[in-house]
């Protein structure tokens, strides 16, 4: 059932800079990575060179385990652009490392009517260009 | 507290053609309403030395066409005082600023303006193939977050705000077709309203499904047109051709994580913090208003700001 991620069409991609490009390219080995304050431990996102909750200067790109949980989603109807195929799943995926600390992405590797809110799931990533974008996979049952 | 926004008032409104296919520039559909504003307030050109806009600037295509410097100059205003907001707590952001300004005398008529073409620009990025050249289009800020994953439009986060809801709170496709349907009912009643034919709950229930849980009839519809306001200071209206329409009080999205999703909340937005700092300002309760203008772009918007509002 794995979805084949080159074939999904994609026209647009984020403008990396210093201050994003760890996270568009943290993919490269396989892991998901944020900013995490080194002094307090809180996750970052977007990144930001201090800590908004104990406003430490002191942070740095830190590995997550990349599972989180569907915190919501729906189902694309509609082709916006010529090639969009539909359906597909927009995602706000949760984390499992802080509450609130949320990405939009796409749940991938199953059918769309399978996707519900608290449905565990894992990062995979899909390489374009110099991006590797953090998509979502459902976890198997029994590996949470 | 001091609640200085009741030293301003709104004093003349005015409206260009508002549609999709005005076959008009964006300039000219901002003078249109300029002149239908100044003209309603019973001003004239000369009488404004206060000039605002919202946004100042956009990423968004057909957002912002119309420049803050291109009315100010194009019109030869003379000013004492002029702001483009484009950070701001608010969609009303630059009607607060005005208020502000006529509040503190920074000046005696602010005309606070606002033109889009986001009909235009949406059937121009429809023309847009996925393959089209062979590198992908590059974006910041908060298309940056979105657009990668195909979350192309607006839609998608409200239709993750409406599921959420209904997966925690039980809200149903019913309640929202409730506040379509009334909207309908109003447009009836408004010559230059766009869709204005009758609607039935069925019809909704079996619009056509954009990006569930949210269909046709959920959605913002893009238009071309412009609105201006005259924002007057109260010691300034005796004598005017209207009745000042004062401000009794204002608030704006100030707390939480200004993001589509990051904001602490999934199911609320900022709205909640907006109601209850708007009551705090005022003696006013929810039960004393008889009418309500709330946004709403899509369906499920009004249905957070009549709760965050306490109706």
């Amino acid at each position: 059932m794995g979805t084949n991620l080159s074939t999904i069409p994609r026209r647009d991609l984020p403008a990396l800079n210093e201050r994003n490009r760890f996270f568009w390219q943290s993919g490269k080995d396989g892991c998901l990575r944020f900013t995490q304050c080194n002094d307090c431990g809180h996750y970052i996102h977007p990144s930001a060179p201090l800590c908004p909750k104990c406003r430490s200067r002191d942070v740095s790109p830190a590995v997550v385990s990349g599972i989180g949980e569907v915190a919501s989603f729906t189902i694309n109807r509609q082709a916006w652009q010529a090639g969009l195929e539909a359906p597909f799943v927009v995602a706000l995926v949760e984390l499992v490392e802080q509450p609130g600390l949320r990405l939009t992405t796409n749940i991938v590797n199953c059918e769309v009517d399978e996707v519900h809110i608290g449905m565990s799931v894992r990062v995979l990533f899909d390489h374009r260009e110099d991006v590797w974008l953090p998509l979502f996979e459902p976890m198997l049952e029994g590996h949470h | 507290m001091k609640t200085l926004e009741r030293e301003a008032a709104i004093t003349g409104v005015g409206m260009s053609a508002i549609g999709r296919t005005v076959n008009k520039s964006a300039i000219e559909l901002a003078l249109d309403s300029i002149t239908a504003a100044v003209e309603h307030a019973g001003l004239d050109l000369d009488d404004i030395d206060g000039l605002c806009t919202n946004p100042a600037i956009s990423e968004t295509p057909g957002m912002t066409p119309v420049p803050l410097r291109d009315i100010k100059n194009g019109l030869g205003l003379k000013l004492n005082w002029f702001a483009s907001i484009q950070e701001g707590p608010s969609t009303l952001s630059a009607i607060m600023t005005a208020s502000m300004a006529v509040a503190t005398g920074q000046a005696r008529h602010v005309l606070v303006h606002r033109t889009a073409t986001q009909y235009s620009m949406s059937k121009a990025a429809k023309r847009i193939s996925m393959d089209e050249g062979s590198k992908a289009r590059r974006w910041n800020n908060w298309q940056g977050w979105a657009y990668p994953f195909n979350a192309l439009s607006p839609i998608h986060s409200h239709a993750m705000l409406a599921n959420v809801r209904m997966h925690r709170h039980g809200l149903t496709r019913e309640q929202l077709g409730a506040w379509v349907l009334n909207c309908r009912r109003n447009a009836q009643l408004n010559p230059t309203a766009i869709y204005r034919q009758p609607m039935t709950m069925d019809d909704y229930l079996s619009s056509r499904p954009i990006s569930d849980p949210l269909c046709l009839f959920d959605c913002d519809a893009p238009i071309d047109g412009s609105v201006s306001f005259i924002v007057s200071a109260i010691d300034q209206t005796s004598g005017m051709k209207n009745a000042p329409l004062r401000v009794e009080a204002m608030s704006g999205a100030m707390y939480g994580k200004d993001s589509w999703d990051q904001f602490e909340d999934i199911t609320s937005t900022p709205a909640l913090d907006v109601g209850a700092r708007l009551w705090q300002r005022t003696d006013l309760k929810p039960a004393d208003m008889d009418l309500a203008n709330i946004y709403d772009g899509f369906s499920i918007q009004p249905i957070i700001w009549l709760e965050a509002l306490g109706f």
